[in-house]
Order: C-alpha cells, then sequence, then structure tokens
C-alpha cells in the first residue's frame, strides 16, 4: 500500500527533474536549471526584495478579496432574493462578466489616476460578478421547505440567516473565495505590471526587461507556494467544515 | 383560552396565466375547542395542507379569517409537516433547540428527548437517522416550544405501521400530559379514529366542510381492531355522502 502523499511528491520530483534534464541539454540563458533558481530566491529573501514586494502585492489581494467577497455575497443574496431587480440588473452582470481584465484596468488607471485606490478598485470589478452569480445561484436554490418551517416557529431573522440560509450559501460562498483567490492573484499582477511601481508584478516586469528568467521563475514559485499555503491552510479546512454532516 | 376559529371564504392558486385561477378552498368554516384533538379528513389534494399553511400564517393571500385564542395572548403554534423538514447540517438536539429561546433551553430539550427516546442519537446528523427516526425529531420540536395549538400534516405517511403504532401512541401520551389543541390532518380514516375526539370531512377540491362526527369511543378501548372497524361501518351507513373518503 503506497500512502496518498507519496503519489504528489513523486509527481512534484518528477517535473523538476524534467526541468532539470532540459535546462542540462539546452545550457541556455533563458532557462536556467532549478539549482539556480534557488539561489537567486535565496538572494532575493536575504536583500528583502522579495518579502518586500510579496507583501504588497499579498496585501493588495487581501483587501481586493474581501471587497469583492463581502459586496459579491450581498449583492448576489439581494438578487437572489428579489427576480425583478435580479432581472434588471442581469444584463448589467453579463456585461461586466465579459469585459476583458485589461479594459477595466486601463480604463480605472485613466479615469482614477495610477493611484492605490484605482488598482484595488480595478481588481475588485474583475472580480465582483463572479462572486455574484455564484451566490446568486446559491440563494435561487434555498430550499423554500426549511424556510417555511423557520418561519412558522417565528425563528428570529438572525437566527434563520445563521442556521437556515448561511449553511446552504456556505458551500457557494466557498467555492466563490477558491476559484476567486485564482482569479485575483493573476489579474492582480497585470494591474501592478501598468499602473504601481511596486509589487510582484512590477518586479516581474522589471526582470522581463532585463532578460532575468532566473528572478522571474524565482518570484513565481514563491507566490505560488504561498497561494498553494492560503488553499490548504485556510480554503482547504473551511470547505471540508462544510461538509462535515453529510453521509 | 386556544379554542380557535376558522372562517375562509375563498382561496385561489395563481396559475402560470394569471387568467387560469384555481380555487382550493371554498366557504370553508369549523372551530376547535380549547385542548380538542381534531383529525380533518379528506381525499388528497384537496387542500388540507393549504388549510393548515393558512392557520400557521404561512400563506396571507386568501379571503377570510383565522381568529386563534384570545386577542392579545401569545399563542404558540407547533407545526409538524409532511415531511420532516430537519436542518441537515444541525444534530438532533441542535434541530430540537432551533425553535427555543436561548433561555429556555436545556431542561426543555433533556426531558423531551429522554420521553421520545432520542437521547442516544441527540448529536447525530439527521442525514443518518431513518424516516421513522426523522419524523421523531420533528415531533421532539413541535413539542419543544408547549404549543398551545399544534398542526399535523400527515405526520405519520410512509412509515410502517408497527412504527406508525408508536409515533401514535408518543403523541397522545403527550398530549394527555399536557394538554393542548391539537388539528391532526389525515387521509386514513382508521388513523382518525383511533387518535381523535372529533373527525371533520372535507370535500373534494374546493374544499370545504361535509360532515363532522364524535368520536365516542374512551381512548383505552380504541386499541382493539374490532372498535376501530365497527366505528368505521357505522359512519359509513350514517353518512353516506362521506363514504368516498373511507
Amino acid at each position: 500500500m503506497t500512502s496518498p502523499r507519496l503519489l504528489p511528491i513523486l509527481s512534484l520530483i518528477s517535473l523538476i527533474g524534467l526541468w532539470q534534464i532540459t535546462a542540462g541539454v539546452l545550457q541556455s540563458s533563458v532557462l536556467p536549471t532549478p539549482w539556480q533558481v534557488v539561489q537567486v530566491l535565496i538572494d532575493a529573501i536575504r536583500t528583502g526584495d522579495l518579502p518586500y514586494n510579496l507583501g504588497v502585492t499579498l496585501a493588495r489581494l487581501m483587501v481586493s478579496f474581501f471587497l469583492a467577497m463581502l459586496l459579491g455575497a450581498a449583492l448576489g443574496i439581494l438578487l437572489g432574493r428579489h427576480p425583478k431587480l435580479d432581472q434588471f440588473f442581469d444584463s448589467w452582470i453579463i456585461i461586466f462578466l465579459n469585459i476583458p481584465a485589461l479594459v477595466t484596468i486601463i480604463l480605472c488607471f485613466v479615469w482614477f489616476g495610477l493611484i492605490e485606490s484605482a488598482a484595488i478598485l480595478a481588481v475588485v470589478v474583475n472580480k465582483l460578478p463572479n462572486v455574484i452569480v455564484t451566490v446568486r445561484e446559491g440563494t435561487r436554490v434555498l430550499d423554500r421547505n426549511l424556510l417555511e418551517m423557520a418561519q412558522s416557529y417565528n425563528v428570529s431573522h438572525y437566527n434563520t440567516l445563521r442556521h437556515v440560509i448561511w449553511p446552504q450559501l456556505y458551500p457557494f460562498v466557498i467555492t466563490a473565495a477558491r476559484t476567486g483567490l485564482a482569479l485575483i492573484w493573476k489579474i492582480i499582477l497585470v494591474v501592478e505590471m501598468l499602473g504601481r511601481s511596486d509589487g510582484m508584478g512590477y518586479q516581474l516586469h522589471l526582470y522581463f526587461q532585463l532578460f532575468d528568467v532566473a528572478s522571474i521563475l524565482a518570484y513565481t514559485i514563491s507566490f505560488i507556494v504561498i497561494i498553494q499555503l492560503i488553499e490548504l491552510s485556510i480554503l482547504k479546512p473551511l470547505d471540508n467544515r462544510a461538509r462535515r454532516w453529510r453521509r | 383560552m386556544t379554542g380557535i376559529r376558522i372562517d375562509i371564504r375563498s382561496k385561489f392558486f395563481k396559475a402560470v396565466h394569471k387568467a387560469n385561477k384555481h380555487l382550493v378552498i371554498q366557504d370553508l368554516q369549523f372551530s376547535l375547542r380549547r385542548d380538542e384533538f381534531c383529525c380533518l379528513v379528506g381525499p388528497s389534494g384537496c387542500g388540507k395542507t393549504t388549510l393548515l399553511n393558512i392557520i400557521a400564517g404561512l400563506d396571507h393571500d386568501f379571503d377570510g379569517q383565522i381568529t386563534i385564542g384570545n386577542h392579545g395572548q401569545q399563542s404558540w403554534i407547533g407545526y409538524v409537516f409532511q415531511e420532516p423538514r430537519l436542518l441537515p447540517w444541525r444534530t438532533v438536539r441542535q434541530n430540537v433547540e432551533f425553535v427555543l429561546q436561548p433561555d429556555r433551553r436545556h431542561e426543555v430539550v433533556d426531558e423531551l428527548l429522554s420521553s421520545l427516546g432520542l437521547e442516544h442519537i441527540q448529536h447525530v446528523y439527521p442525514e443518518r437517522l431513518s424516516l421513522g427516526m426523522s419524523r421523531r425529531v420533528a415531533l421532539a420540536r413541535a413539542f419543544a416550544i408547549r404549543p398551545n395549538l399544534l398542526l399535523m400534516d400527515e405526520p405519520f405517511v410512509s412509515l410502517d405501521a408497527p412504527a406508525a403504532r408508536r409515533m401514535r401512541k408518543l403523541l397522545v401520551k403527550v398530549w394527555r400530559e399536557r394538554p393542548h389543541t391539537v388539528l391532526f390532518v389525515t387521509h386514513d380514516i382508521r388513523e382518525a379514529i383511533l387518535l381523535a375526539d372529533r373527525l371533520i370531512f372535507l370535500s373534494h377540491v374546493p374544499a370545504r366542510v361535509v360532515g363532522e362526527v364524535t368520536v365516542g369511543i374512551a381512548r383505552w378501548d380504541r386499541s382493539h381492531e374490532t372498535v376501530v372497524e365497527s366505528f368505521r361501518q357505522k359512519l359509513l351507513s350514517e353518512y353516506p355522502e362521506i363514504s368516498q373518503l373511507l
């Protein structure tokens, strides 16, 4: 019997091995070996460049993530509960879902200037329609029988929200959070590249101009590790918690 | 206090097309005395659930009036639905506590769970329960608020005969320990005779009252199959117009 952790580790090692072999064969400056990247990574951490820029990007990520989640959940519930409002705003949502991320980013910077709040706004506007649509779907499929039950027993609005509505919306909110995190961190790099002078996006752009592939890979790896940590240590446990009552 | 008076002149269901309104209840009147156990018997699909929803205050879209108890007195209505309607993400105990004010919880729930034989499963999630057990939890939840009016919508359908018998016994036991008005909807005339002080018969859609009968059999005597059966036969001969329900 193999342990369930063994296979992912093996697959990761073989990926690194493949990379090592390719880099070894090509001997090119645009594909450094894993070892070179690790050295660059350690250097970048030591000088404080990487922790600083990573921190700046993560701060932006957190702020825009929570803004988008809170606003999106509130609007999603509102639209899911009121069909008239939903009919009216549905086309708005479709439009916002389909505006390319790059366009919102450019417009935000043009209209509001190259400032922090414009950067955050651009990310939020990109993420918001997704959250709304997911939470609205969850609100639409709320179990009416249970709502009736709560109503007939005169359960307070707060308790109905907490014990009847929230547990049903929870899986949808978690889904929105997980897909949201993946979406936001990709968008945020573009935002930083176009209009900020710090953060991961700015650094990556800088290294692109310098053709410094080792640094680009080092930054990428550090970012992937952080996002994976958030996924595994926060979102995954929350997801499991939502399912514990199921058979 | 908690007698109730029901007077519904009309209740429509809105169809998909506005023109085809569908009349479910018409000129339906009856009263319940305080602490009376009354069974409402009618063919399936005759609007019984709709009637209970109206009494429970879930449906306000009707023409008529429901009077529960005296003015200014708080009435506690317990509603046992046709399906148990438990919160799947809360344990048995939490499901019962859900309908209570936080300060009333502990003693009431402990006592109730043990008298309904639910102690050993109190921390289990409903998905792991059999239908019979789930129904028992739904019953516990309704009793927990100490209702002075208990509405029951065919609460024992699709239980096997022994389980249904146990549930009826349990219901009568709790009702006699702490009397309250009960309105019990069923389409099973034997079940109605077993339980009720009085039977009210409803017609096909649109529902109205077609007959009322007092069940004058002592409760201890109703466990005999023959007593119930002969009462049913007597009903048949005395009220030919309700024979289709029986």
